[in-house]
């Protein structure tokens, strides 16, 4: 039988830890200090820039007859934006009514309804539709939902109800896995009670699910409209881009973002200058939206809490 | 140990009857020929070690085991002389005659007058009638004195045992026959465990209750009837050792195995 190594008292002392060793934690660390400070710098040199660009159509338009000006009519040096702000505002809503009962409604079904199986498909199916280049989304509502619409319409279908029905399908995965989430995350114990206590499947959903992610699915809803908010090229392709305050919901209209696109190519000068003055107040909604979802979810951390 | 003062009649009526009872997880044999005689307006303990099929069994009564797919139960379990396990029995109004309290005390997130008044709601009652059933369903709960002036508080805010007893609010509003307790009180203080045990022994005298433990002190001080589950042989369906009413049970079990499980020699 071999015998054991002898342990001398010099080899089972606690070895120290390599200068290599060290010197690699330190690296890794800063390395990742480095990446998450990237997003950092991207968002303030970003925001800088378009302030810097686009401050001078405040000062010199006048905050007031830039946001609240009826005309935008850059040749005549009319530099109006509220009714691309109205178009903005329009297309987000319209999109945000017919978008969220279908996203919630899928969400539901997911958490609640759907064996594992049929899970399994509707879920990448839902997520793949976030995956679908907005280009894409913008062609089926040129070539497909236009003509349907403007069958329904005196119109061309180039409008806003158009860009509704496109953009309710793009914010579809937004609001619906986030909505999933949140019907997910409520404990399987408050499901138990309420069966217990005699609610049938409808009655769990709507008394006690739904009410109990109702912070979750207000927060997916925000973030669903920022998205709507941001959505330029899908739009783009469906609202006729006149900027108008349109006469019907199916005349054509024009976003913050589409009014940046179609013009950013040969616009100069103070036109140029417009454009940036939008940005920042496109930059300033998501800042709010972000900030509003942050201000919620502490309201629901303060109610757990008991007031 | 100490045993309940009032005992239950031998010809008192038996709520529930259970014949040849056999329960299975998708090809798991849980529970085998399990038969007994829940007595009405008493307390029946099911002791038994982890994993004996106690809990499962428990969840017969209210057929919460139908939301776990795969799972089948044979034989019949009578409420009231009819087959709760009968074609087109509707397991939604099983529920709300045989209420249920869990280990986790899981009250709904919303107020705490929300919470007693959801049952009641469920069944249509007026707005009118509802601050009585609140308060006296708190009242019945021993929890009227604590929460009265903050009714409208969410109910997760309260400590754990005050959640409790707010669970046990929530189903007596809606007077079900039966409360099933599984092992209520294995999750919160020791102070708000002895308020449960009172308010069993004050509940009894109009429902009938059940209540799973794994607590061998407390089957003996709150209930008049004991059955002891055990599984012999881990993988293999559990059985029911022994049923009596609950001083025979600690004091002279018939069967060897309640008498080693009982002076703790495993379990």
């Amino acid at each position: 039988m071999p015998s054991l190594p002898s342990m001398s008292s010099e080899n089972n002392s606690l070895r120290l830890v390599s200068r290599a060793t060290h010197l690699k934690e330190i690296a890794l660390k800063n390395l990742f200090l480095v990446c998450a400070f990237v997003a950092v710098a991207g968002v303030l040199l970003i925001f800088g820039f378009v302030g810097f660009r686009g401050w001078p159509a405040f000062a010199e338009v006048g905050p007031w007859s830039f946001l609240a000006g009826t005309e935008w009519s850059p040749t005549d040096g009319v530099y109006g934006i509220l009714p691309l702000i109205w178009g903005t505002v329009v297309v987000m809503l319209g999109a945000l009514v017919i978008g969220t009962p279908l996203a919630v409604g899928t969400a539901v079904f997911l958490s609640e309804i759907a064996t594992p199986r049929v899970r399994g498909i509707v879920r990448p199916a839902v997520e793949l539709l976030a995956g679908i280049p907005s280009v894409i989304y913008g062609f089926f509502g040129l070539i497909i939902l236009r003509p349907i619409i403007a069958n329904f319409t005196d119109g061309l279908g180039f409008g806003a109800v158009t860009a509704w029905f496109i953009l309710a399908i793009m914010i579809v995965p937004t609001i619906a896995t986030l909505s999933e989430d949140a019907l997910r995350s409520i404990p399987p114990g408050i499901r138990e009670a309420s069966y217990a206590m005699g609610a049938t499947t409808w009655q769990t959903i709507y008394k006690v699910l739904v009410p109990a992610a109702k912070i979750g699915i207000i927060d997916a809803i925000i973030l669903g409209m920022g998205r709507a908010i941001g959505e330029t090229m899908a739009v783009l392709m469906v609202v006729g881009n006149a900027p108008v305050f349109p006469e019907s919901i199916a005349a054509p209209i024009a976003t913050l973002t589409t009014q940046i696109v179609m013009d950013m190519p040969y616009a100069a000068g103070m036109h140029r200058t417009a454009l940036f003055g939008m940005a920042i107040v496109l930059f300033l909604a998501s800042m709010g939206l972000v900030a509003l979802v942050r201000l919620i979810s502490r309201f629901q951390t303060s109610i757990e809490a008991g007031r | 140990m100490s045993y309940r003062a009032t005992p239950v009649a031998d010809d008192a009526p038996e709520k529930i009857t259970v014949k040849g009872l056999d329960f299975f997880y998708g090809d798991f044999h849980a529970l085998t020929d399990i038969s007994v005689g829940i007595k009405e307006k008493a307390v029946t303990a099911f002791i038994g070690p982890s994993g004996c099929g106690k809990s499962t069994f428990l969840r017969c009564f209210n057929r919460m085991n139908d939301l776990i797919p795969g799972t089948r139960a044979e034989g019949t379990i009578t409420l009231d002389g009819q087959d709760i396990y009968a074609t087109g029995v509707d397991p939604v109004d099983l529920r709300r005659r045989i209420g249920m309290i869990f280990q986790q005390p899981n009250p709904f997130p919303m107020s705490i007058y929300d919470n007693v008044a959801f049952g009641p709601r469920l069944q249509g009652i007026k707005k009118t009638e509802l601050d009585e059933i609140v308060q006296t369903s708190l009242e019945r709960a021993n929890l009227w004195k604590e929460t009265k002036d903050i009714l409208g508080r969410n109910g997760l805010a309260l400590s754990g045992g005050q959640q409790q007893r707010l669970c046990i609010a929530r189903v007596l509003a809606v007077e079900p026959e039966v409360m099933l307790m599984d092992e209520p009180c294995s999750a919160i203080d020791p102070t708000s465990v002895q308020k449960i045990e009172d308010l069993m022994d004050e509940l009894k005298d109009r429902i009938t209750i059940i209540i799973v433990t794994h607590n061998m002190q407390q089957a003996a001080r709150v209930s008049d009837f004991t059955a002891f589950f055990l599984q012999e042989v881990a993988g293999e369906a559990a059985v029911l050792v022994e049923y009596d009413r609950t001083p025979n049970i600690f004091t002279s079990p018939k069967d060897r195995r309640t008498e080693d499980y009982i002076t703790g020699r495993f379990g």
